[in-house]
This record gives structure tokens, C-alpha cells and sequence, in this order.
């Protein structure tokens, strides 16, 4: 996990704060609310809360079961001709498509989308093996091509400006430069399909696999998944362990919900089911199917009773659209492949929360993450239940300093009674005073200016609201 | 133990597996038993009933659910309109050779004769027949460089306009994807309500002892991106123009 910057927090958000290009980029995500609320309110609210309350349903009884499940999975995918390995963390997982790609003498790989690939840096493991990978899905395609992480679980490149995608272009590409978005687009398709066509394999992400067909199926619209799948000899498919489901039918409700959330689409452009290998008839496809279950920390989260909800989650990107906090800091600053609400539950409970004390404070727990969750995920909770180890935990997940623990523990003395709460508010003003500018305090010496460096602290009143209100004439009722 | 024992004794661990071994009570929502085939075929039988009894009904809201997905919709009135169909729509295009899959549907609808008519070359997505390529190199060389696709579909579902296509031989995973237009053959049997109808049939199907192998795909539109600003651009790496030609 070299890439983990979650302590970065604070500095990776001041920098998005800072940088118009991306407020500007950010700003687009409101079409990602707005399609998702016109699809939405097509399916109809009534029925929107059916489909949820089934989805949790489904998630639930899976999680309850994993080992199950995992089980009959495997053993169907065997049967459909495929081989499954099961990767406890990231280093098993990247061993294993190395030596899938040195078996079959593979030298390119194209890659469609994968949230779990990002997770484990499989590219940087081929890379070191020899091996070329070639991102496929144009977000993706492009911030390979810059060097960088994913800003968005479904929109990768959202803080890229079309200036400077032509600008990338032209550097990496050496292509006549193209500012119109369909012309980058075409550079990117022009490019891609002399990959498609050589590729000795297909690396992807799994949607959702189904236990009792050992069918893993992909939700996605460019084509590319569907090329990584179809044109070369060898495919992998890589997954997190929870994205497992029981039956077939148990497919209709989330791919109802996942394109709704993600995109506001009615249903994906493509959804694709894969049963294993090509089968003999079949004139073009994989001769081999591989697919890698990956724990690398979920069984933690799925051991953890107040956490075990964050394993429900969809990877649609709805809740970081909705979040007033992703929506100012932007992706980068999560500082790992989970950015917004849900990766400032996942992220601390997959890399240690001692390494991410920033991010449940990330929230300001304003309940919008969990209205759009298409399976209900308490995120807002889950959050202060983090906020709540880290302040009373054990000892190496405790973030609070000596300092604010002797000042909650005089703010508890002053709340439990009132002759100090009067005296403390007194003293406040009588302190606050000689800084206060037209009732506001816009800058204090430490350790207050670490309050007043974003936000004006108002003078307390010397006359407090509970001494007005006994004045107050009052009305008979 | 294997990597693979080791990673499911996690699993249950971090569960608290409630074994009986273990002196634990039972899961709070059991296991559901194996599905029955007879039921699932019944089931099955009732989505054909259904959808047969609302035919008319059924074709009107997938036309113009069609439309909404940015399909190019044409009623071609009867087979020999569907072939026709199909091979203006090769010539406007100035395709010089057309990819076509092996469906039954193709039995109906002549689309390989009256493509030639036409002095337009067409590969059938099989090898070792006459006519066809000589290997799956030739042939997928041959539909990465084709102006069109044809393929049949097995199920289309209402709803959200979505052309379903199940493996078999003759049913080319490329020539619906690499091509730069995709035309989909419909006759109104093929058509289904809602996707659960589908996974529905699909059910059927698997409990009835079928190869567990194979690729389907659900086609709901053409290749699209909203990668660069958010703004949607079609043809991103799949087809930029889907057409539906309906057998009606």
C-alpha cells in the first residue's frame, strides 16, 4: 500500500480549495445529482424504497453466510471450466496475475475498470514484472496516462479540464491537438483498439458474482469491458469478496439500482454476463478464465458489527455526488482509492484508523451519503462511531490530544452547572472582547486560531438567550 | 492448510461462525434450499403466457422505449422488409463488407442474399464453413475491419430497451462491438416484459442442466462516455450507432 497519503488530509484539501481549475470540475458533479434524481423519481420513490430494503436484504443474508457463498461461487466457476484463487492481500493477489501472465507469455494487458486493481496497484505489480498494462476506460486511460489516482469511483478524470486532457494528449500521445471532447474521444478510441486487437490478456472488476452459476457480471457503457473480455486470450476478473451474490434472480434489483445511482441511467449500456472460458463452439473469446477473490482487510470490516454495513456498498459514486465535503475537497485528498463518505468509513477500516484520523471527521454528517445509498449504508453513523474510537478507543486508535480531553473535561464540568456555565460564559466575552471585530472574532491566538483559521468565532453575548427569555412577556394560552 | 481453507477459516472467523461445534446457535436467516427445476420452468412458463397475452402492448412500450435509449428504430413490416432494411442501411453507411452472426432468425430474414445483391461482402461470424473465413484469426480480422454489424437477438427486454444475446456457435462476441454500427434483428417472440423475465427464463434454462459456459451480453444503446467534463460522447469504444430492425 505505498500509495496511502490518508494523513495528507488536510493539506491534499486545502490544495483542491485552492485550485479554481478544480472547484470549476467539481462543479460538474451536479449533473451526476441531477440524472440520478429525474431517474429516481421515474422509478418512483414507493418503489426506489422497495428495491433498497431488498437489496439489504440480499447483502445482508450474503454477508451473514460469506464463507457459504464464496464456496458455492468457486465451485461454480470450476464447473463453467474457470480457476479461482483466493488472495488474502494485495501481494498474493498481484503474485497470481504474474504468474498467470508469465505462464501464458503475456506481454500487454488491457484493463477495463477495477476498483479492487486500483486498490492493490496491480499495475505497478505488471509494471515491475514486465508486463505493459493499458487502462482502457477513458477516465482511467487518461489519468494513466498523467500518472495519477482515480478523483472519482466512476469518474476518474472528473477534475480534468478538456485543456488539459488535449494538453496529456499531445505530450503522451504525440497526437494533433484536439480540444472538441468528441475528438479526444476518438484520439482515445484510435489509440485503444490497435491495443484491443494485440492484447495477450484482459484484466476487469467484477459488478457482482453469483453464487450458485459462478456468472460474474459487468456493468459498464464504454465497450471497453466487453473488448477486455472478448478479443484476447486469457481474462481476469478480479474481486472484492463482498460482491458476492446468492442466485441469479437476485440480479434484477441491483441492476436496477447500481446505473440509477452511478449514472442516472435506466440500465447501463452494457451488462455483461461471463460463465467461465469461451465455450468450444464460440469462434472468439478467452480460452481461460481467472477469477481472484480479495480479502486484504474486508474480513476485518465483516468481523466488525457496527462496521459490517460498509461491505453493502456498490462502488456508484452516489453518496461522494451528494457529499458537501467531496464536492469542496475533491478526491485526492481522501489520500487512497476510496474517496468521499464511503471511503471515509472504508478507507480508516481498511488501512488502520490510526493512518487516517482525518477522514471521519471529513462529514458534516448532514445524512445526504445515506438518503442516496442505494442500499441505505449508515455512513453518517458508522462515522461518528469512528470519530468515537478515535476519541475513546483503544489506546493506538485514540487521535484526541491531552489538551482536548482537559478541555472537554472542563466543558462537561461547566454544562452539568449552571452557576459555571454562567461564569464560563462571562469570562468567554469578557476574554473574547478586545479581539472581536463587529461581533465576530476573526483571528485568536493559539490554541484557538486553529478554530478561527476557517472559521470567525461570534462574541458571546453578556447577556445570555436563557437570562432574555425570563424577561420575555409571555402570552396565555 | 490451502490459501484457499486458510481464507474461508477468516471468513468464519471474523463471522463467529455459529457452528454447532462450536456451541453456537444457527445463522439468524438460513440457507435457502436449492432451487426446484419444475418450479422455475413454471415460472418460466407463465413470463411466455404473459407476454404473449400483451404482445401488442409489449412492442408499443419497447419502440418507444427504444427511442428514449437511442436506438435507431425501424418496423420493417415482415422478413423480407427487415432484409431489405438492413441492406440499405448498409449502403448509406458505403459499408463494403458486413459482419453476420449464425441466428435463426437469419433463416427468415435473408440479409446474406440481399446484401450480395448488392455487391456487399458478408462474413459469417463462424470458420470451416463455405463462405466463411478460414480460421478465427481471418475472421476476427475480418470484423475488426467490417463497416456494420448484424446480429439476432434472443431476448429483448421492454423496459429498457435491451437486446439479450446468449452464447452459442455462430453468435460472435465481436461482431456486435467491434464494428462502428450495430444492427439487431427483433421478431415480437423475442420480447419480454422486464429484466427480471429474463433472468427469470435464464433460470429456467440453468436448472435444466445446459452448459454452465458462456458469454451474454445486454445491449441497451450504443457505446457511450461522459469521462472528459461529463459530457456524453457515443462510440467510445463500442458501436457509435445501434439500430433496432423489428420483425413487425
Amino acid at each position: 500500500m505505498s500509495g496511502v497519503k490518508t494523513h495528507l488530509f488536510k493539506q491534499g484539501a486545502g490544495q483542491a480549495l485552492a485550485d479554481p481549475s478544480i472547484q470549476t470540475s467539481l462543479r460538474r458533479l451536479a449533473h451526476f445529482r441531477e440524472n440520478r434524481a429525474a431517474a429516481i423519481e421515474e422509478v418512483g420513490h414507493e418503489r426506489r424504497e422497495e428495491l433498497r430494503e431488498q437489496a439489504r436484504q440480499i447483502k445482508r443474508h450474503t454477508l451473514e453466510h460469506l464463507d457459504h457463498y464464496l464456496e458455492t461461487l468457486a465451485a461454480s466457476v470450476e464447473r463453467a471450466g474457470g480457476v479461482v484463487f483466493f488472495a488474502k492481500d494485495a501481494q498474493e493477489a498481484n503474485d497470481y496475475v504474474l504468474s498467470v501472465a508469465r505462464r501464458r507469455g503475456v506481454r500487454t494487458v488491457i484493463k477495463g475498470k477495477s476498483m479492487v486493481g486500483e486498490e492493490i496497484e496491480v499495475n505497478h505489480a505488471l509494471e515491475a514484472g514486465g508486463v505493459e498494462p493499458v487502462e482502457t476506460d477513458l477516465g482511467e486511460y487518461i489519468i494513466q496516462l498523467a500518472g495519477e489516482t482515480p478523483y472519482h469511483i466512476i469518474a476518474p478524470a472528473i477534475h480534468k479540464s478538456k485543456e488539459q486532457v488535449a494538453d496529456l494528449f499531445v505530450e503522451k500521445l504525440h497526437t494533433p491537438r484536439q480540444t472538441e471532447i468528441p475528438a479526444l474521444a476518438g484520439v482515445a478510441r484510435q489509440t485503444l483498439r490497435e491495443k484491443f486487437y494485440r492484447a495477450d490478456m484482459g484484466i476487469t472488476g467484477v459488478n457482482l458474482a453469483v453464487a450458485e452459476t459462478g456468472t460474474v457480471v459487468l456493468v459498464t457503457n464504454e465497450g471497453n469491458g466487453r473488448m477486455c473480455t472478448s478479443a484476447p486470450r486469457v481474462h481476469l476478473a478480479l474481486m472484492g469478496m463482498e460482491k458476492v451474490v446468492p442466485r441469479l434472480e437476485d440480479l434484477g434489483v441491483f441492476l436496477r439500482l447500481l446505473p440509477k445511482s452511478a449514472t442516472g441511467q435506466r440500465i447501463s449500456s452494457y451488462v455483461t454476463f461471463i460463465t467461465g472460458p469461451r465455450r468450444d463452439d464460440e469462434e472468439d473469446g478467452p480460452e481461460e478464465f481467472h477469477l481472484v477473490v480479495l480479502d486484504n482487510g474486508r474480513s476485518r470490516i465483516l468481523a466488525d458489527p457496527a462496521m459490517r454495513e460498509a461491505l453493502y456498498c456498490l462502488r456508484c459514486g452516489a453518496c461522494l455526488n451528494a457529499c458537501p465535503v467531496y464536492q469542496k475537497v475533491g478526491g485526492h485528498a481522501y489520500g487512497w482509492v476510496y474517496p468521499g463518505p464511503i471511503g471515509a468509513v472504508v478507507t480508516p477500516l481498511l488501512v488502520g484508523l490510526p493512518r487516517a484520523k482525518d477522514l471521519p471527521y471529513a462529514s458534516s454528517l448532514c445524512g445526504a451519503c445515506r438518503e442516496v445509498c442505494p442500499v441505505g449504508i449508515n455512513i453518517p453513523h458508522m462515522l461518528l462511531t469512528l470519530r468515537h474510537r478515535l476519541a475513546e478507543g483503544q489506546p493506538e486508535e485514540r487521535k484526541a490530544d491531552r489538551r482536548e480531553r482537559w478541555l472537554m473535561r472542563a466543558w462537561s464540568l461547566a454544562v452539568g452547572r449552571p452557576w459555571a456555565f454562567s461564569l464560563a460564559g462571562k469570562l468567554g466575552w469578557v476574554l473574547l472582547r478586545p479581539l472581536a471585530r463587529r461581533g465576530k472574532v476573526r483571528s485568536a491566538p493559539p490554541p484557538l486560531n486553529a478554530w478561527t483559521r476557517s472559521r470567525d468565532f461570534p462574541l458571546l453575548a453578556w447577556r445570555p438567550f436563557r437570562a432574555r427569555w425570563r424577561g420575555l412577556p409571555r402570552k396565555s394560552s | 492448510m490451502s490459501s484457499r481453507e486458510e481464507f474461508l477459516q477468516r471468513v468464519r472467523q471474523s463471522l463467529r461462525y455459529p457452528t454447532r461445534e462450536h456451541g453456537g446457535d444457527l445463522p439468524a436467516t438460513p440457507i435457502p434450499p436449492p432451487p426446484a427445476l419444475k418450479d422455475w420452468q413454471r415460472e418460466a412458463e407463465l413470463v411466455r403466457q404473459r407476454c404473449a397475452a400483451n404482445r401488442e402492448a409489449l412492442l408499443l412500450k419497447l419502440e418507444e422505449m427504444a427511442a428514449k435509449m437511442s436506438w435507431h428504430v425501424v418496423r420493417a413490416g415482415n422478413p423480407d422488409g427487415a432484409a431489405r432494411a438492413v441492406a440499405d442501411l448498409a449502403a448509406k453507411l458505403g459499408a463494403t463488407s458486413v459482419v453476420v452472426t449464425q441466428h435463426p432468425v437469419f433463416g427468415r430474414v435473408a440479409v446474406d442474399s440481399t446484401l450480395r445483391q448488392r455487391g456487399i461482402r458478408v462474413v459469417p461470424t463462424v470458420t470451416g464453413i463455405e463462405g466463411a473465413p478460414s480460421s478465427r484469426e481471418e475472421l476476427r480480422q475480418a470484423t475488426w475491419q467490417a463497416g456494420l454489424g448484424v446480429t439476432g437477438v434472443d431476448y429483448m427486454i421492454a423496459e429498457t430497451a435491451t437486446a439479450v444475446m446468449l452464447p452459442r456457435r455462430g453468435v460472435s462476441r465481436l461482431a456486435s462491438l467491434a464494428p462502428p454500427v450495430h444492427v439487431a434483428v427483433v421478431e415480437p417472440e423475442q420480447v419480454v416484459e422486464t429484466l427480471d423475465d429474463f433472468l427469470a427464463l435464464r433460470k429456467a434454462e440453468s436448472l435444466s442442466g445446459a452448459d454452465p459456459r458462456g458469454y451474454l451480453n445486454l445491449i441497451s444503446g450504443p457505446s457511450r462516455t461522459g469521462d472528459i467534463e461529463q459530457t456524453i460522447v457515443v462510440g467510445a469504444h463500442g458501436p457509435r450507432e445501434v439500430h433496432l430492425i423489428a420483425v413487425w
